[in-house]
């Protein structure tokens, strides 16, 4: 029931983005297919009516026919899983997106759990540790990364690593004289490269983790259970770990893909920084070309991936809590 | 009878910093011996879980022992060694194996997101290295002294038992190790009365069967009478009275066991006759001045207000009051 | 309201986080305020005196042209800060009424809304920012506003959902109900008052994230509608000037990204510290 309810939600949260981003994109301002009709008569030295009326063919766009039939058009299109039509590069989007978005994925992944790992270890240590120096440096850790946003951290890390002590590359995703594939040089050039983005997410969000676990430990700590695992003998370490950590890490599973969507947001400015060529660079290239093809897009392909990221924390928390997996 | 523990002068204190510090737990001092089936009654926050968690060394913070000593047995009469001396590691290590103690609050005892099983062999696997297959096979027998279907209850989660069998549970697991003494707090608050019933009786077998010590905290008489050879009453963080469960219940000889006694309906008579103890036990931050009883006794005189009782022995009993004689003289109480 | 404000001047005296975070708060709004007319901006350009450190003619120093940096950063906070105020009323008015609505009225109008809420909550803010922004030529501080509220209301909805709910369980809503006094009149009286420190709180974090995001779109090159705006600062000298390759014209990157970062410093001291006036039961209880 649950599960159906979830999915539903799913659907129609990409079904609202999808219908929204067509009608935005339908009333922008200007023809922007005469515009590129008349660049194509340029180029190709035809009249303007046969390059419109060869930019209409090779979109598929009608301004005469009736919206209603376009977005019909268009929604199947996209239920095919055509993302729709480059302004720019005159494609279709899904070559570039699903170039793209593993490189986008490959960063948010490890970021995310480096920063939540991290940030869960230093945030049990200080609920139990209280009246430590620990305590006192996260929180004003998580203070300042909180008052910092992520494409400042981003520019101060490729100021300082990238441009002025080079230890890191400052564009691109590997050396582009590797042929990609799953060689050594070509994979610890990748890493090499992804660092500086991965960074840039890890050290934003690893005290919001720390301090979210924090809270959730030390109310777990003063549950009954901890003091009889105790009682029965049990070593501290242990407890720390399948009692306190378990138990305390459960609310924050939920804030996982709330934490995934919020990177994938902020990827356009993080990988614009960097030149990473992810999802978010390509997003900066069509705001320069006005591509808004392409940057339609790309926000039904983002939604997407934060939908599925949605739906997946939510099959795997029943498992790790089982007094859910009872609701089913 | 062999010696188990002898607890003299145990004294509790909670630090509340500027709220001040108060003494929970204030030279209490009893003896267990081997084999023996004992209470230790009070109100709650009369100090009865407070000394309970000092056998063990588990008061929580910001609590701490301030003084006394735990001496303890070994099974063949050999020691004591006081408890308070051992180091955390030491002391870790008999905890369960030597001393397992069953919480106030069973409901939330168990690690939710662990089964049963599983909880049952990390207990063992903290004290012994011992075979999962083995550990299984002890808790099966566990289960089945406290008439729970092993099969069924060992691959559960906690919140798939029910609050009698979860209570029962507990009580196995404390049986896994075969300690020497078993504490329980309360173990029948918060269920019904069938159940009540039944796990008071679950417990005598086991006292019967197992031939280990037992201390069963309560606030409730009737759970006592049907279980405990002998029974500490304790009051505002001191014990008050001891005395045989029998010789108790025919004639108190501290007036609060006589509230108490009072208090408890009697199957028979009718629900009118339950009286209970006028007036609330004392802030421990600022105890009244001589007898800790007195604003709430219906014998205190002047001398009560001025003086405080000490705990005297009695022909085979304790007691701490002034008039206790006045009150052994009138009997049974209602 | 004036009770809140002179009970919660008060109170700032005994909160010392609290007060510096007011304090530097204050210093933002001093500066965009006064700050234009007591610091010229002086536009002509100057290629001989590009990107000299600071110095006491230029504490901040200057530019890729010549120009003053301190000048650009006082003259673009009216900007940036204007943005931020403008954002958080639009949005924290959005944010009132479809919590208020939603809360109050249950039902299949607060499942649909709490839906909506969900999706804005769901999808990321810039890429839908972005999109708008672009399409629809964002060109001033209110149009940037009204673009960032947007999609920014989802948490503030959803608290002060929450908020009526359990408002509604407590005595005196009920008295009123009671009593038979109008729905209108429970709300506006009853209901409204009880939320007001909660919204000022809430209130700061959205001028902060105001901040971040709208400096963010224009450093992208969304909408640089302002040549001294903090984030066409950071737009010029990232992408158009090279200045982050020169080792000298570090003072010129880090300026903005410096008045930034206090100001959300400020914002988060200032609304941790209203949290422990205004919500006695966060004090630790020792």
């Amino acid at each position: 029931m649950r599960g159906i309810r979830r999915v539903f939600l799913a659907v129609f949260t990409i079904w609202l983005v999808a219908t929204l981003t067509f009608v935005v994109v339908e009333r922008a301002p200007g023809d922007v297919f005469y515009l590129m009709a008349q660049e194509i008569a340029q180029a190709r030295g035809i009249s303007i009516e046969v390059a419109y009326a060869q930019v209409r063919s090779m979109i598929g766009y009608d301004p005469t026919r009736p919206l209603w039939d376009r977005y019909w058009e268009w929604l199947g299109g996209l239920l095919r899983g055509n993302l729709g039509f480059s302004y720019f590069y005159r494609i279709s989007v899904n070559q570039i997106l699903f170039q793209a978005l593993p490189w986008t994925v490959f960063v948010l992944s490890v970021a995310l759990l480096l920063s939540f790992g991290i940030g869960v270890m230093l945030g049990l240590v200080i609920a139990v540790r209280r009246r430590t120096w620990l305590d006192p440096l996260i929180t004003g850790y998580a203070s300042l990364t909180d008052a910092t946003p992520d494409y400042l951290t981003a520019l101060l890390l490729l100021i300082l690593f990238a441009l002025n002590l080079k230890w890191f590359p400052s564009k691109g995703a590997y050396d582009s004289s590797l042929t990609p594939g799953f060689n050594l040089p070509f994979l610890l050039s990748v890493f090499h490269h992804a660092t500086l983005p991965i960074l840039a997410y890890t050290l934003e969000n690893l005290g919001a983790w720390a301090l979210a676990m924090k809270g959730s430990a030390v109310s777990v700590l003063g549950e009954d259970f901890i003091a009889f695992a105790r009682a029965r003998g049990l070593k501290e370490r242990r407890i720390l770990t399948h009692y306190v950590g378990r138990n305390a890490i459960l609310p924050l599973v939920t804030g996982l893909a709330l934490g995934f969507g919020g990177m994938f947001g902020g990827s356009v400015l993080i990988e614009t920084v960097f030149h990473y060529p992810g999802i978010g660079w390509f997003f900066k290239f069509a705001l320069d070309h006005r591509d808004y093809g392409m940057m339609r897009g790309l926000l039904i392909l983002t939604t997407v991936a934060i939908v599925t990221a949605n739906l997946i924390t939510d099959l795997v928390y029943p498992w790790l809590d089982p007094r859910i997996r009872m609701e089913g | 009878m062999k010696p188990l523990l002898q607890v003299r002068d145990l004294q509790v204190t909670f630090d509340l910093g500027r709220h001040g510090r108060l003494v929970a737990v204030d030279g209490v001092s009893f003896d267990l011996g081997q084999g023996e089936f004992v209470a230790l009654v009070g109100e709650s926050g009369s100090g009865k879980s407070t000394t309970a968690l000092a056998l063990i060394r588990l008061v929580p913070p910001p609590g701490y022992i301030s003084g006394g000593q735990l001496g303890w047995w070994g099974p063949e009469g050999e020691g004591p060694v006081d408890l308070l001396r051992l180091s955390p590691g030491q002391m870790r290590e008999r905890r369960w194996r030597e001393i397992a103690m069953v919480f106030q609050g069973a409901q939330n005892a168990l690690n939710p997101v662990m089964r049963i099983a599983e909880q049952m062999v990390e207990t063992v696997r903290a004290h012994s290295a011992v075979s999962r297959g083995e550990i299984i096979e002890r808790a099966a027998r566990c289960l089945r002294m406290v008439r729970l279907e092993p099969s069924r209850v060992l691959r559960s989660y906690p919140h798939e038992l029910s609050g009698g069998m979860r209570q029962r549970v507990l009580i196995a697991m404390s049986l896994l190790m075969s300690p020497r003494l078993l504490i329980l707090d309360e173990p029948t608050t918060a269920l019904d009365v069938i159940t009540q019933a039944h796990i008071l009786e679950i417990l005598r077998e086991i006292h019967a069967q197992l031939g280990l010590t037992m201390l069963l905290l309560t606030h409730d008489l009737a759970v006592v009478a049907k279980t405990a050879q002998r029974v500490l009453i304790m009051y505002a963080g001191r014990i008050v009275e001891e005395a045989p469960t029998e010789a108790l219940f025919e004639a108190p000889y501290h007036p609060y066991t006589r509230g108490l006694l009072q208090a408890v309906p009697t199957l028979v008579g009718d629900l009118g006759t339950k009286r209970p103890i006028p007036g609330a036990p004392p802030d421990l931050r600022d105890p009244p001045p001589g007898c800790r009883f007195h604003p709430r006794c219906p014998y205190a005189d002047a001398r009560c207000r001025a003086a405080e009782p000490a705990l005297e022995e009695v022909g085979g009993r304790r007691v701490a009051c002034h008039h206790w004689q006045r009150i052994a003289a009138s009997g049974r109480p209602g | 309201m004036g009770a809140f404000l002179s009970d919660l001047l008060h109170a700032l005296q005994g909160n010392r986080r609290a007060a510096v975070g007011g304090l530097i708060l204050a210093g933002y709004l001093l500066a965009a305020l006064l700050g234009p007319a007591l610091i010229p901006l002086d536009p002509t350009m100057k290629y001989a005196e590009r990107f000299r450190p600071p110095s006491l003619a230029h504490p901040l120093g200057t530019d890729y042209a010549g120009r003053d940096v301190l000048a650009q950063i006082v003259h673009g906070s009216r900007d940036v800060l204007a943005i931020a105020v403008l954002t958080a009323l639009f949005t924290t008015a959005m944010a009132v009424g479809i919590g208020a609505l939603s809360g109050y009225s249950g039902g299949a109008l607060d499942a649909l809304l709490m839906l909506l809420t969900n999706i804005q909550l769901t999808v990321p803010a810039v890429p839908v920012y972005l999109l708008i922004g672009s399409v629809f030529q964002v060109r001033d501080p209110l149009g940037f506003a009204a673009l960032i509220s947007l999609w920014m209301w989802g948490p503030l909805a959803r608290a002060v959902r929450s908020q009526i709910l359990s408002l509604k369980e407590r005595e005196f809503i009920e008295a009123a109900r009671v009593l038979g006094l109008g729905t209108s009149h429970i709300l506006l009286r009853e209901l409204f008052p009880n939320l007001t420190p909660f919204v000022v709180i809430h209130f700061i974090r959205i001028m902060r994230d105001a901040i971040t995001a709208s400096v963010g779109l224009i450093f992208l090159g969304l909408a640089p509608f302002s040549p001294t705006n903090w984030g066409t600062m950071l737009n010029l000298a990232v992408f158009q000037t090279g200045a982050i390759y020169i080792p000298n014209a570090l003072h010129y990157v880090l300026a903005p990204m410096a008045v930034i970062v206090l100001f959300q410093l400020g914002a988060i001291f200032f609304a941790h510290g209203l949290d422990e006036i205004l919500n006695p039961r966060l004090r630790a209880p020792s």
